[in-house]
């Protein structure tokens, strides 16, 4: 079954690896003003990056084949795009379209998970010898936190939370992402009642002392990391609203959904809201071998309706013209309808949907066949689209580069381009 | 229903492999026709009175994949049923038939599953936007609407006194209605057939039978389990009390696709698991274990013939799965087919 499939390392991640010994300061403030957004909006480029893990069918969503031989069961149906037309699976989404981007000529080369997860959201750069880092981790590097100072990388996660400091590559452990295991904050970030405001900043006095201590004696990298991941805390700690169910109005519970990933993006839109840089927030299972229609027939209509939630706060409040919303998996799902009912892996022909800052709202690049086996126009490798994602940032990819100690990396694969057509 | 004999194991005579995945397979009421619900939208008449199972013209007119069908009791008519939610009547012994009458939109998307009554006046649908219609088989007009799910119904069948509906839903409510005034008159427990794991909702009520004399309802699926589902199983209900009588968990994974009762007293399945997985199961009621099973590459539909010496199964062709860029000999994108498994059933001894 389909639900044993997906076993990610990052599941096992123990919630002591939270910032375990984080002391609490302050005291909360509430969510962005209008004005902290308009703010943001003029300063403050942000990306929210959803992964759909495992892989979900590119047929059942944004570049259906109905009534050919791979097309499967479902109709498709019209959008907001005038003869655009998407999987029925996502009627809420499909009134957005003319926000959003799509992208129907993605050609990647890994058709495994554990090649094709890490090297997607590492953009596939040439082989330089050194690990990339993810999406997330290379903006919080290249653009770094937001004037809200919170944290330049936060995932909103299934399960465990902890510090993921393997996403940040040769980048260095303080680029890693802060995970936010179940969307909950970490543990101890509250500071319990007992403890006083002065107490609490006598304790974070002493640690910085013991710090000290340490950081003599180890890697800079690491000793960074450990004070960064304290700093961090205690700029989340002014944030805790963020957390507090308590201030989420009925109405939005109710329009993301109370699922697992409606209460995933719900907070990703406050941490959105708040300033963090880049929020990525993930759903689990999509590697539909077995029964894939039903399959997406359960699942997809939750992340139509969160999503579809999303864009509709993001236009309403200002903020889609300065925040990319990407949202993909490492692959897309074969043409073939395999005897369990399944559809397999497939790099070769899938799509990504995207939008916001700096892309063309309602714009559609590329195609497939009649039968969706494979792209008939120019095909778009991972490598094109780290390009396009970099210059909505404002990052000119070309130009670029970071530094591995004074050896000079370009940051997204040199031999390809922004995708020129999908930019305004 | 006759337990006294000791079924025979079946014998494979054949295999006929079709061109593309089949999603149903169903007799004729005098086993002559094959009638096949196919992936490509058509529907697929064979000459079972052939020995290669003669293809004749297809019926065209559906579209997505064609779901469901069942043959009327007059013999002369088969109803079918698409994913786009399209019922159609077919006079399909003709040799290019045309609609007796057609609903595009009997349902708002898939069209799960169809069941005529035993009198033949009328045929009940129930599909994704959960609900259940009762339609006059004779012109395709609307009789009855039932809301019964929040979900998608996966499954409806009539009871053979016709008095009763039976309505099998995604989360695995098993329901049964009254005909003639609409409404539910009790719902059997199936619950243990539906499990949620993440965001994924798995299992329901996926295929349900009568046996002839209307006193046992077989409700077919998985069990569900902290993790997803655990097995393929089969849940008899006692009819008169309502309860579940026994609930028989099957070898190896996935869903139970297909069931139909033998009128020697027992029970035929098919299973599909993963790429490849798959069985063909024969079990007593009141029996933990099947008293045959065979292996098949994901077999998803099973035709009893109505002389109870024939079975037809429709699996899959072997190596249907596989990630990434698989070609053909000739370079081309395969795509897969349903080898239909013919068997003689031998008589009890």
């Amino acid at each position: 079954m389909n639900a044993n499939r997906c076993k990610p390392g990052e599941h096992l991640l123990s919630r002591r690896e939270w910032l375990g010994g984080v002391v609490t300061a302050g005291t909360g403030v509430g969510l962005a003003t209008p004005a902290v957004a308009e703010q943001l909006r003029q300063k403050d480029k942000q990306v929210l990056f959803i992964w759909l893990d495992g892989g979900m069918s590119q047929l059942e969503s944004w570049d259906p084949k109905p009534n050919t031989q791979f097309g499967g069961p479902f109709r498709a149906i019209p959008t907001s795009v005038p003869s655009l037309h998407v999987s029925e699976l996502w009627p809420k989404t499909a009134r957005l379209m003319h926000q959003l981007a799509l992208v129907r000529s993605v050609c990647t080369k890994d058709n495994s998970h554990s090649a094709g997860v890490a090297r997607i959201q590492r953009g596939d750069p040439k082989n330089r010898g050194v690990t990339y880092p993810y999406f997330g981790s290379a903006v919080a590097k290249l653009l770094g936190p937001t004037e809200s100072g919170l944290p330049a990388y936060v995932w909103v996660k299934p399960y465990s939370g902890g510090f993921v400091s393997s996403d940040a590559g040769f980048l260095g452990p303080k680029y890693g992402a802060l995970a936010l295991g179940d969307g909950k904050p970490p543990d101890g970030l509250i500071r319990p009642a007992d403890l006083s405001a002065e107490d609490d900043a006598a304790r974070n006095e002493l640690r910085n002392l013991l710090d000290q201590g340490y950081a003599a004696r180890r890697n800079k990298k690491w000793t960074e990391a450990n004070s960064f991941v304290f700093d961090m805390a205690a700029k989340l700690q002014k944030h805790s609203d963020i957390f507090d169910t308590s201030k989420v109005p009925p109405r939005d519970a109710e329009r993301y959904g109370t699922h697992e990933f409606g209460r995933h993006m719900l907070v990703a839109r406050r941490l959105l809201e708040a300033g963090v840089r880049f929020v990525k927030v993930n759903s689990y299972h999509w590697d539909w071998h077995e029964d894939n229609f039903n399959g997406h027939k359960g699942a997809v209509p939750k992340i139509d309706q969160a999503f579809s939630a999303m864009i509709e706060d993001l236009v309403r409040r200002g903020m889609l013209d300065n925040v990319l919303v990407v949202m993909m998996s490492e692959f897309g799902r074969t043409p073939r309808i395999n005897g369990s009912v399944g559809r397999d892996h497939w790099p070769e022909a899938w799509s990504v949907l995207m939008g916001g800052c700096g892309l063309q709202r309602g714009a559609v690049v590329g195609k497939t066949n009649a039968q969706g086996t494979w792209v008939t126009t120019e095909e778009h490798d991972i490598g094109h689209l780290f390009h396009t994602w970099f210059a909505c940032l404002g990052i000119n990819a070309r130009k670029k580069r970071y530094y591995n100690d004074r050896q000079p990396l370009p940051i997204a694969h040199e031999d390809m381009k922004p995708i020129q057509e999908v930019l305004s | 229903m006759n337990t006294s004999k000791k079924p025979a194991p079946p014998k494979q005579l054949k295999v006929v492999n079709l061109d593309r995945q089949m999603c149903v397979v169903r007799f004729s009421n005098d086993g002559k026709i094959l009638a096949a619900g196919s992936q490509d939208a058509t529907v697929r008449r064979l000459d079972a009175a052939t020995a290669d199972l003669k293809a004749l013209p297809p019926m065209t007119g559906h579209s997505g994949w064609v779901s469901a069908l069942a043959f009327h009791p007059d013999g002369k008519q088969l109803l079918t049923g698409d994913s786009w939610g399209r019922l159609t009547c077919w006079p399909f012994a003709e040799s290019a038939p045309k609609p007796l009458w057609s609903v595009a939109q009997a349902h708002d998307g898939w069209l799960r599953s169809l069941s005529i009554r035993a009198d033949g006046v009328s045929v009940a649908t129930g599909g994704a936007d959960g609900k259940v219609r009762i339609w006059s088989s004779g012109d395709g007009k609307k009789q009855r609407e039932l809301t019964a799910s929040d979900g998608e119904v996966y499954s409806v069948i009539y009871h053979p006194d016709g008095r009763s509906l039976v309505s099998g839903d995604a989360k695995a409510a098993v329901k049964q209605w009254d005909v003639s005034s609409g409404k539910v008159v009790r719902e059997l427990d199936a619950r243990s057939m539906y499990a949620v794991f993440a965001l994924q909702e798995l299992g329901g009520a996926r295929v349900m039978r009568f046996d002839a004399k209307g006193t046992t309802l077989a409700v077919g699926g998985a069990l569900g389990g902290s993790k997803g589902l655990s097995a393929p199983c089969i849940t008899l209900f006692d009819w008169a009390s309502g309860k579940a009588a026994h609930t028989i968990k099957l070898p190896g994974k996935g869903y139970v696709y297909d069931l139909a009762f033998h009128a020697d007293g027992f029970l035929m399945a098919v299973t599909n698991g993963s790429p490849g997985q798959g069985m063909l199961l024969f079990v007593k009621p009141g029996e933990e274990t099947p008293f045959f099973q065979k292996a098949l590459p994901n077999p998803h539909t099973l035709a009893l013939h109505p002389s109870g010496k024939r079975l037809i199964v429709s699996a899959t062709n072997s190596g249907s799965n596989g990630n990434g860029r698989l070609l053909g000999k000739n370079k081309e994108y395969p795509g897969n087919y349903s080898p239909l498994y013919v068997y003689d059933l031998p008589s009890g001894v």
